[in-house]
């Protein structure tokens, strides 16, 4: 016996042994370069919020609906040009009919396009999006936009169908209650993607009125082909698809939820074309600019219609006082936040609107944009007179619980401290922080956020996110709660304007709120930073939508 | 075998007018109490003298000396330098000197500050001092769960020994419960749902978080010990002495704390020591995955969840904590080994 | 034996209802309203409270408990009793079934636990036999030391560690994934060499600490065993080493690592999200941190609920199996 257990030891190690040199055997044999019809792309740390067209709203969903869609009117974007921001026909033949004094848009839907299974596209193709996006069960984010059509609400409550939207062959017709001059681009958001009457939207004769997770027939120039919730997406060409877009992949495998490690490892050997998500490493973005050059090739950083800012509970105690907000305004060390997002992952700003939405009105020198030293600090701190929070009570400051976002609420509190104030940290999930703080009368006191435009205009920021007649008792956008009626009337009224004029207003607004009120500490405008494998090609960036084009990309 | 162990030996008995020559040659020897015997067996042990000198060492250079070098080099753990991270957001090296500028080109003079072991993160907080003050809150969190479950878990154990019936019953069924989750799953569960109202709790004088790391590792800290006195107080029940005790008249609760707790006391304070290193890994897992301690508080678990962050950068910022649990667990592990072994009569020899 | 089966078969269905209720009441208390996160950024009152309907979260604790265990059981009572498949819930943020996520995900924890196993008992085995045979020698001291090495690194170290050098310095590894064992389509890296390739760094991270605890047990066990009074009279007796070592020591020796291998999945099943966390493994582990971080209580519970099933039915044939080898509790 003890001879044989001699034997044991080694023989186990030789097993060992000679599973990994099988195991790396088979491993070299992956690492040959090989032209590639399949673009292999990740997003790391996080997945499609959904891949259901009906309630869909992130940025990589709607990058991916980009590629299945055809929706009436969108971005264009033919031959590998980069998108532009303005909205063009894309299903319909050309801009609208619009009658009836604003209220009444007619649209006549193009033939040609056909739905992944051959199915050809019709103007009935969008009534079936727009009633299921309506129904009363979906419960899609896109109603909140779309009061306006007659019929919608009713459709909300039960109705079957938004009575105001009617086919009549290929012609599509909206009404509306009011004129809206935003109607197009709102059109243009994926919501309005057609759907066919058929499984997995139409099952035994009804309709699927509840979210659908499974892949689906879609007349772009990619369809749904495999979702594994929480693991990947898989996009396959679609046959039928003769528009002009490109679709260079016939495969399109985009691998969710992998770790930052493991994302920007792929990329840099070739594996992962791109990560959908940004750079995964961006502490690595300095090392990237001076090794690859910045928009050169393989580093690239754009800037995105987005704000990141702290919103403070104007209901609170801590935060009626506009000083208190002034102070906050002055303490935060802004540069220091962007550093953690990586080099040159965004641009300070102290405006609630990005530049390209404020008509020029645009200024850095409202309020200090370097870091803040001792005599900032005292300076804070005696305008707040010691943050104005009565001795012993905590300011409840709810941030995001990813490494870098609990490193950027440690510098947030550090300002604050220093500011007199005394910090309670509350680290939340990310989406579960808007939903808990679109709570009336919670406990927030002050919050990070940030807002990503759905379309370009400034109205889009401002009525949405300070409107105070959008308050309502729970999931509030307006996370300041910032009620005041000056502001309301001054935005009503650049709503009416138009072209440059309106997006002056804007602008103008919204130094007249930072100026003077202060609801906001906004913090920076964020970049887009894109890191790409060296077979990477075919980079485009779509602007509206502030991602990587996937039509255009491919791998060799 | 017996023969050999100090102290059985007894002097001989020397009659009175006997010739005094036979006295000289013989050593007189002492008994010795059983402390002392341990205390003898444990002496020769050298590593686990030399575990216990790095525990002292440990609480010392993280109670003392923390705030003795912030003093020295004129900063604490929780102060912000912008200098502290690079143009690129990334923490400095080790033994960087960070200017205390708000941002480059600030008017006026600034002096610089010492890093040791360079910035913990993208903040920009000193590294060294942020592991000395951790370690202040990784030992604090250990040591405290430990006191509450052992004690807790001794208390719970000899009662179900001792009685028996229904109430021994419950308790073990409730330990073979708790051993059907999978624990760590349900502390995380647990810490997600109570661990806002938890982190509040702060008894005036502990920072946030540490009560509630308490609190769920003493939850699920007491079972252990307490099957271990179960075992040993069935084991002692039935000896003669309890018997004697009973016919005497001693009530139950004079028996216990009389006859079977210094028995207990062993085999606790070995559960203990271990356990102390054991919770010193829990509270690192658990504060890794961002349960429990809030900013601005480190304990090495929180630096063990920045670093890897900056793993192609800075790859020493794993290795800083990452050292200081493994060194402070085999300390506390070589230590109740040791104890173990010279509380244990067989290995006395 | 029919009565000790019986007795057993019954606490681990009270197990379960008791793992399944504390599991729910703590997730009831979660303080994000599920129904507005389900329902998106611009939502009405109303259509938050039309979600609530639907999702169920609207009706008082009890009634939401009762209709989980219900879904839980494999047997129905609707129009007659019958077999259904246990269904584990729903996410309310995915509005996928749980089912789904832990067909998907068990596998993955399975293969490293299960290959975890293999390793650290292929590894113990001979290691901590052939300690107790020579002790204090040169092998026994250095196995001592790394045993010492091993209970005191927290996974989490280990794992970044190994991380850093072998795949990020040497790149002798991938940086984590997991590959599947058979073929899915696309292009990702599958089938056996693949799969256990992806596994190598998991499965040594995962193995460390256990490999230390079952050496210092299978040597301190069989040092014991050695020294028992039936071992002395079988060598008196004339019985050749071979058949001693094999019969009274091995068998004694190593029927107490069965049980403890039996109770230590459930510890495993824990220990193991650290190490799918750090190599991007999506296991029950890795799916449990999801969904507390996503406030997403049905995957929690789901996954919770499987997992301890699992052990508890795990432990359940330990014991038979230990009923059945030990013949005094057989005959009990």
């Amino acid at each position: 016996m003890r001879k044989r257990l001699w034997y044991s030891v080694p023989v186990c190690l030789l097993a060992v042994a000679a599973v990994a040199v099988l195991a790396g055997s088979a491993a070299a044999g992956t690492r040959h370069a090989k032209i590639s019809s399949t673009l292999h792309v990740t997003a790391d740390n996080t997945d499609v919020d959904h891949s259901d067209p009906g309630l869909a709203y992130g940025v990589l969903s709607w990058q991916i609906e980009y590629e299945t869609c055809v929706p009436l009117v969108g971005y264009s974007d033919v031959g590998g040009k980069a998108v532009d921001s303005a909205v063009t026909p894309i299903g319909a033949t050309g801009m609208p009919v619009i009658k009836n004094s604003g209220k009444t848009y007619v649209f006549t839907v193009k033939s040609g396009f056909h739905f992944s299974d051959g199915t050809p596209l019709t103007a009935a193709n969008y009534k079936y999006a727009i009633d299921r996006d309506a129904s009363k069960t979906l419960v899609s984010p896109v109603s909140g936009f779309m009061a306006g059509v007659v019929g919608w609400t009713a459709a909300t409550n039960g109705a079957n169908g938004v009575s105001g939207v009617t086919v009549s062959g290929n012609k599509l017709t909206i009404n509306l209650s009011a004129p809206d001059g935003s109607l197009m681009p709102k059109l243009a958001m994926p919501f309005f993607c057609p759907i066919e009457k058929a499984p997995p939207f139409y099952v035994n004769g009804a309709w699927v009125d509840t979210e659908v997770t499974s892949p689906y027939p879609a007349p772009g120039p990619y369809y749904i082909a495999q979702r594994d919730v929480g693991t990947d997406i898989v996009l396959k060409k679609n046959p039928h698809y003769s528009g002009p877009r490109p679709a260079r992949a016939s495969t399109i495998l985009i691998d969710m939820n992998t770790s930052s490690a493991g994302a920007y490892n792929g990329i840099s050997n070739g594996t992962y074309a791109a990560d959908l998500n940004g750079n995964p490493n961006p502490a690595q973005n300095y090392a990237l600019s001076k090794q690859y050059g910045v928009d050169k090739g393989r580093f690239w950083i754009h800037s995105e219609l987005e704000t990141t800012y702290l919103a403070m509970n104007t209901t609170r105690k801590a935060f009626k006082n506009v000083n208190v907000r002034k102070a906050v305004n002055v303490a935060l060390n802004r540069p220091s936040v962007i550093k953690i997002g990586g080099y040159d992952s965004g641009s300070p700003t102290v405006q609630v609107l990005p530049k390209p939405l404020t008509g020029g009105v645009y200024s850095t020198k409202l309020y200090p944009i370097t870091a803040p030293g001792k005599a900032r600090f005292s300076s804070a701190k005696k305008l707040s007179k010691d943050c104005g929070v009565a001795h012993g009570s905590h300011l409840n400051f709810w941030h995001g619980n990813s490494a870098p976002a609990i490193e950027t609420a440690a510098v947030i509190s550090y300002d604050l401290r220093q500011m007199g104030c005394s910090v309670n940290s509350v680290p939340t999930a990310g989406y579960a922080r808007y939903v808990e703080g679109g709570v009336k009368g919670t406990s927030m006191d002050i919050m990070t956020a940030g807002w990503v435009d759905d379309y370009p205009d400034g109205y889009d920021f401002m009525h949405i996110l300070l409107d105070g007649r959008t308050i309502t008792k729970n999931n509030n956008n307006n996370l300041a709660y910032f009620s005041n009626k000056t502001f309301d009337q001054k935005l009503d009224k650049a709503n009416a304007l138009s072209g440059a004029a309106r997006a002056k207003a804007w602008g103008q607004l919204d130094q007249w709120v930072m100026k003077n009120y202060a609801p906001w500490a906004p913090i920076e405008n964020t970049n887009v930073v894109d890191y790409l494998a060296p077979n990477a090609k075919g980079y485009v960036f779509d602007g509206p939508f502030g991602s990587i084009d996937l039509g255009d990309f491919y791998q060799s | 075998m017996s023969y050999q162990q100090q102290g059985v030996v007894e002097p001989p008995v020397v009659a009175p007018g006997a010739p005094p020559a036979l006295e000289d040659d013989i050593l007189q020897i002492e008994a010795l109490s059983y402390w002392q015997s341990v205390w003898r067996v444990f002496k020769r042990d050298k590593v686990a003298i030399g575990g216990g000198v790095t525990i002292v060492l440990l609480i010392l250079a993280c109670f003392i000396g923390g705030p003795a070098f912030a003093h020295a080099l004129g900063h604490g753990p929780d102060e912000l330098f912008n200098d502290a991270v690079n143009i690129g957001g990334i923490p400095v090296g080790p033994w960087s000197h960070v200017s205390t500028a708000p941002y480059p080109g600030a008017p006026g003079h600034f002096k610089s500050v010492l890093f040791p072991l360079g910035a913990d993160s993208g903040v920009g907080r000193d590294e060294f001092l942020r592991l000395l003050y951790g370690g202040q809150t990784s030992l604090e969190i250990a040591i405290f769960a430990t006191l509450i479950s052992v004690t807790f878990g001794l208390l719970m154990g000899a009662t179900a020994g001792y009685f028996g019936g229904p109430i021994d019953m419950i308790i073990s069924r409730l330990t073979e419960l708790i051993m059907a989750f999978p624990v760590l799953l349900f502390i995380i569960a647990l810490s997600a749902v109570a661990g806002p109202q938890l982190n509040a709790i702060t008894l005036g004088f502990l920072p946030n978080g540490v009560f509630t790391l308490t609190v769920v590792l003493s939850v699920f800290g007491w079972f252990y010990p307490a099957r271990i006195a179960r075992a040993q107080v069935l084991s002692l029940r039935e000896k003669e002495f309890v018997e004697a005790a009973r016919m005497v008249g001693a009530s139950d609760w004079r028996i216990i704390r009389s006859h079977l707790l210094p028995h207990l006391v062993a085999p606790m304070i070995v559960i203990s020591t271990l356990a102390v290193g054991g919770n010193v890994l829990a509270e690192a897992g658990l504060s890794f995955l961002g349960i429990g301690i809030q900013d601005p508080i480190s304990s090495w678990g929180t630096l063990l969840e920045e670093a890897p962050q900056y793993y192609l950068q800075d790859p020493w910022l794993v290795l800083w904590p990452g050292l200081m649990i493994l060194i402070t667990t085999m300390s506390f592990n070589l230590l109740g080994d040791g104890l173990r072994d010279a509380f244990d009569p067989r290995t006395a020899n | 034996m029919i009565q000790y089966l019986i007795r057993r078969l019954i606490w681990a269905v009270a197990l379960l209802l008791v793992v399944t209720m504390i599991g729910f009441v703590l997730f009831y208390l979660v303080p994000a309203n599920p129904a507005k996160q389900a329902c998106g950024k611009a939502c009405t009152p109303e259509m938050i409270a039309r979600v609530a309907h639907y999702l169920g979260t609207d009706r008082p604790w009890y009634i939401q408990y009762v209709r989980f265990v219900g879904r839980l059981m494999p047997v129905s009572f609707h129009g007659g009793p019958h077999f259904k498949t246990p269904n584990l819930g729903k996410s309310f943020v995915s509005n996928q079934t749980v089912n789904r996520i832990v067909v998907n995900a068990a596998p993955e924890t399975a293969s490293l636990v299960l290959g975890g196993v293999v390793l650290w008992m292929l590894i113990a085995l001979p290691v901590g036999i052939l300690s107790a045979l020579r002790p204090r020698s040169l092998l026994d001291r250095t196995t001592m030391t790394g045993v010492l090495i091993g209970v005191s690194t927290h996974p989490l170290f280990l794992g970044l560690v190994l991380l850093y050098f072998f795949t990020n310095k040497l790149h002798w590894f991938p940086i984590g994934g997991y590959a599947n064992f058979w073929h899915p389509a696309y292009g990702e890296p599958s089938g056996p060499l693949q799969w256990a390739y992806h596994l190598i760094l998991p499965w040594f991270t995962f193995a460390v600490l256990f490999m230390a605890i079952y050496v210092r047990m299978i040597r301190a066990n069989v040092m014991e065993t050695m020294n028992e009074d039936y071992v002395r009279t079988a060598r008196a007796k004339g019985a050749p080493e071979s058949l001693v070592m094999r019969s009274h020591i091995l068998r004694n020796a190593l029927l107490p690592v069965v049980t403890m291998l039996g109770m230590d999945i459930g510890v495993a099943l824990g220990g193991a999200v650290f190490t799918e966390s750090i190599y991007g493994l999506h296991g029950l582990g890795w799916w449990t941190i999801w969904g507390l971080n996503n406030f997403d209580s049905p995957t929690v519970l789901g996954v919770l609920v499987f997992a301890t099933t699992m052990i508890i039915v795990f432990n359940l044939f330990v014991d038979l199996l230990y009923a059945w080898i030990d013949p005094r509790i057989r005959l009990a």
